[in-house]
């Protein structure tokens, strides 16, 4: 059993841009939902020379991470951090690909430094100037439970907060056939372990998933790894003690949350 | 902040070298490389390559005929040597298997299953061939949903994915997810095999030597690619281990996406902190396994690292052995370590040449016998991404 508390959320998604945004909409009894394009914004952090060589699902999760440091009002330079994301950039990979399939393959450096994994967290590195340890991580369904437990243990073991990014873009033609995201979504929470309020409780047991009534949310939260959140985060906008469990593998993350 | 020795109950590392610790020691004793001129695919460019013969002939197990790509084959061929499933099956009987994590490093997975499809793909519609199995092969977590599903363990699990530190930073993860109690022993390690993204993505950055890596020396001009699998196994505690990991240390360069700091300042943060949470001085280390990959400014900037500390230790890069294994550096090195403390065999830095007088450093050019009480290994990786580890004996 870990306690953390969250010190600051990012949202980026189809119609939940930012958090209050996105709280207002997700709260029982909330906003009503009208999904849109996915709007994402440009990274106010990277240099502009950096940005230009940034794809949308790399501004995806720094724009996420931005928000969420923003929101907990911490220099971003201080923080670990941890991304995660299931499909990486699969725009990128495609790019790749067909370089490759092509007569002379030709492959330019910012297109392979733009395909690792931690491209995302190499950019936020330099956009922070953060000397600080950071991952990234790749786990199916469960890039946020995951994502989550890996930073809480990181803010366990050096005593500070952590940065989790996870964040999930949809693949173009033909990669979105294998595998098909319906909207790009990311979500960044600086998590902090201790036991001061209000806090969280992570376990790990077996159970449910927990599922959003509004079909359209629903379908949010089953179209996108990284939207496999939005049940921690529609409790979070409620304000109210809850418990959610979100897909960790073959178990469940049980998450508690106690209220202030 | 100190944390606790955990002991490394069993390792294994198959590369250029050989399958399995016999065969790479054997050829850690002498002075034959794994390393030769590229034969892999149609690459359009003069290299030198670690590849492993015979990955072609043996697909993955039948039940797991899904994930069947070179990345798992190979993963198999690593799991299978030096009784590490059997390792793995005792612990498993120890613990339940839900008590048993698995953390992997892997940078590049079954990528070469897509680059196959879009060689083949529909160019009419540009659909990729039926057979594509994009989810279990090409994905990032397919190397740890098939070990997991091999293995039979249902603990946390997640690949790692940072370039050239991945499956060095699997030890620290494991590390915290035992301590928090998440898990009582972890599978550690990575896979990463030969494909045409690495080899062509390298080589557009100018980062390809011609000819075999020269890790250290003066004529050095980049990396040889090399492929590999690796793994070990730690335990909460155990009657008796090889070694132990006693500290770690992961930091980032913020410098740039391909080129390391060239005072290697993140580099040197890693260092301090592994230093400092395994409890010892630099003076107490007997071998550093150096990152050592052979490009110019890696090797200058780990130099620069490695000044700020007090030491005396043995030094080498052993990447003229296996090649620069990427995703798998980190185990694979990390076992190179773990047999230097277990067998007294200090690996010689091959491949050197004429030293760099610029590189204050001495490296060992030959392998020789030396107790190793202490050591460590580091891996500073693409994107800035660095981590530094510490072995002890298990007491």
């Amino acid at each position: 059993m870990i306690h953390i508390r969250l010190l600051g959320i990012g949202l980026i998604g189809p119609g939940l841009d930012g958090w209050s945004d996105g709280a207002r909409v997700l709260r029982d009894g909330g906003a009503a939902y009208a999904r849109r394009e996915t709007a994402i914004p440009a990274p106010a952090l990277l240099p502009a020379n950096e940005r230009r060589r940034t794809t949308a699902c790399i501004k995806l999760a720094l724009a996420a991470a931005e928000q969420a440091v923003r929101d907990a009002d911490l220099d971003p330079a201080e923080l670990a951090s941890v991304f995660s994301s299931s499909h990486g950039d699969m725009r990128v990979s495609d790019n790749l690909c067909r370089a490759l399939a092509s007569e002379d393959r030709p492959v330019s450096p910012t297109q392979f430094h733009n395909s690792v994994h931690n491209a995302p967290a190499g950019y936020w590195s330099i956009a922070t100037g953060s000397r600080q340890p950071s991952t990234s991580l790749a786990v199916a369904d469960s890039s946020f439970s995951a994502g989550l437990l890996e930073a809480a243990l990181q803010s366990r073991a050096n005593g500070h907060p952590v940065l989790l990014t996870t964040y999930d873009h949809p693949a173009p033609s033909p990669l979105n056939s294998a595998a098909p995201l319906i909207d790009p979504f990311a979500v960044a929470v600086v998590v902090q372990a201790g036991k001061q309020e209000p806090r969280l409780r992570l376990s790990l047991e077996t159970g449910e998933e927990s599922r959003l009534t509004r079909q359209e949310l629903e379908q949010l939260r089953l179209g996108n790894p990284a939207a496999r959140a939005l049940p921690l985060l529609a409790a979070l906008a409620d304000g109210l003690p809850a418990t959610v469990h979100l897909p960790h593998q073959d178990r469940q993350l049980r998450i508690d949350l106690e209220s202030a | 902040m100190p944390v606790t020795p955990i002991p490394v109950t069993a390792y294994t590392l198959s590369n250029a070298l050989g399958r399995g610790k016999s065969a790479v020691l054997a050829r850690l004793r002498g002075s034959d490389s794994g390393l030769r001129p590229c034969d892999f695919e149609d690459v359009g460019f003069p290299c030198w390559i670690g590849r492993i013969p015979g990955i072609e002939e043996v697909p993955v197990r039948a039940d797991l005929a899904e994930f069947d790509c070179r990345n798992n084959r190979l993963a198999q061929i690593g799991l299978e040597q030096d009784g590490f499933t059997q390792a793995v099956e005792q612990a498993r009987q120890r613990y339940g298997r839900e008590r048993i994590g698995l953390f992997l490093g892997t940078s590049t997975s079954g990528i070469r299953e897509a680059e196959m499809a879009y060689a083949h793909r529909d160019r009419a519609n540009d659909s990729l061939p039926s057979g594509f199995r994009y989810q279990t092969t090409q994905n990032c977590y397919s190397l740890t949903d098939f070990c997991r599903r091999y293995l039979d363990i249902a603990g946390p699990a997640f690949s790692i994915s940072t370039a050239c530190s991945s499956s060095s930073k699997v030890f620290a993860a494991a590390r915290r997810h035992i301590d928090a109690g998440l898990c009582d022993a972890a599978v550690v390690g990575g896979t990463d095999s030969l494909c045409l993204t690495t080899l062509y993505g390298f080589h557009s950055l100018g980062l390809i030597a011609e000819h075999a890596c020269a890790p250290w020396g003066l004529e050095r001009a980049g990396i040889s690619i090399g492929e590999a699998a690796g793994f070990a196994l730690l335990e909460r505690d155990a009657k008796d281990a090889p070694a132990a990991l006693l500290g770690y240390g992961e930091s980032s360069d913020a410098h740039h996406m391909s080129t390391p700091h060239p005072e290697g300042a993140g580099a040197a943060r890693a260092i301090e902190l592994a230093l400092r949470s395994a409890g010892i001085p630099a003076g107490e280390l007997d071998y550093i396994n150096l990152h050592g990959t052979g490009t110019r400014l890696n090797d200058s900037s780990e130099d620069r690292a490695l000044q700020h500390f007090q030491h005396t230790a043995a030094c080498s890069s052993t990447k003229g052995w296996t090649g620069h294994t990427l995703g798998a550096a980190g185990i694979t090195e990390a076992a190179i370590t773990l047999l230097a403390m277990e067998t007294g065999l200090v690996p010689g830095n091959l491949g050197l040449g004429e030293a760099d007088p610029a590189l204050t450093t001495p490296v060992r050019t030959i392998s020789s016998e030396q107790t190793v009480n202490y050591a460590m290994s580091n891996s500073f990786g693409f994107g800035g991404s660095n981590c530094s580890l510490v072995f002890g004996r298990y007491r």
